[in-house]
């Protein structure tokens, strides 16, 4: 199977990341109702509606869960801008033509969404966390919370790779324009 | 680019086409259009010595140095 071109491993590729995209776009409008619907909680607990049986329950899930949804949205957005920008790169590979200046500004704006993303989960954890801290669950529950050094090295070797590949991509482009206009 | 191509004076002074330069020198009149609008990064020897030929011209006849042209105006 060939790498590059209309039925190659990249075209395959490229599909993957298609059905991945429209997954996050599912994803995306899930927790944007769920935070609505958070939202809607809590106005409903500041105007005193108290629901009874199943409904209060959820209620109180999504009161007590509802800082999370914004960082999470965020997340999605993250792997969406990373999940697109990708599609953009596997298009002109499945076009056989990917020394194209934008593929060193796509590889960039990945490597920004990538450490943006790692940067989120670090903010979710915390806001997760803090709320659990504060509702006293830890105790409940027997969590510990404690401090760990939880940082992804694969991923920030991966953003500063990103980076060093967009410089390459960008001579890479320049070197072939400039093949193009040798006469 | 500071460097220009100045083949359309060229084939002014000889009243010749580019269409009728295209087809004595074998090169494309997309490469030749490109050429003469300036927008080459670089020029073969082969390219050249063609155009020479034809045109009964030196190299030098057919570029010009510019110092005041911006180096990516032509980008």
């Amino acid at each position: 199977m060939k790498a590059l071109g209309r039925g190659s491993l990249a075209s395959a590729l490229k599909i993957v990341l298609d059905v991945a995209w429209y997954l996050s776009w599912a994803a995306l409008v899930l927790a944007s109702l769920f935070l609505v619907a958070a939202g809607a909680a809590f106005i409903m607990n500041f105007l005193g509606y108290r629901p009874i049986g199943f409904m209060s329950e959820v209620v109180t899930a999504l009161q007590e869960h509802g800082v999370v949804f914004p960082l999470l949205i965020a997340e999605i957005v993250a792997l969406m801008v990373v999940v697109d920008r990708l599609r953009r790169i596997f298009a002109t590979l499945v076009s056989g033509d990917p020394f194209v200046p934008e593929n060193a500004g796509h590889l960039q704006v990945i490597a920004i969404a990538i450490a943006a993303y790692q940067i989120l989960r670090h903010l979710t954890q915390g806001a997760v966390a803090m709320l659990l801290t504060l509702m006293d669950r830890p105790v409940e529950g027997g969590i510990h919370l404690a401090v760990a050094p939880d940082v992804n090295l694969g991923a920030w070797f991966a953003v500063a790779a990103l980076l060093v590949f967009a410089e390459v991509f960008r001579e890479g482009a320049r070197m072939r324009q400039e093949q193009k206009y040798t006469i | 680019m500071p460097i220009r191509v100045t083949l359309d004076r060229m084939l002014l002074e000889r009243r010749m086409s580019l269409t009728e330069l295209c087809d004595r020198v074998g090169i494309t009149m997309a490469n030749l259009s490109i050429l003469k609008t300036g927008k080459a990064k670089a020029v073969r020897f082969s390219t050249l010595e063609a155009l020479c030929k034809e045109l009964g011209c030196q190299p030098g006849d057919l570029l010009s140095f510019d110092e005041d042209e911006d180096d990516d105006a032509a980008d």
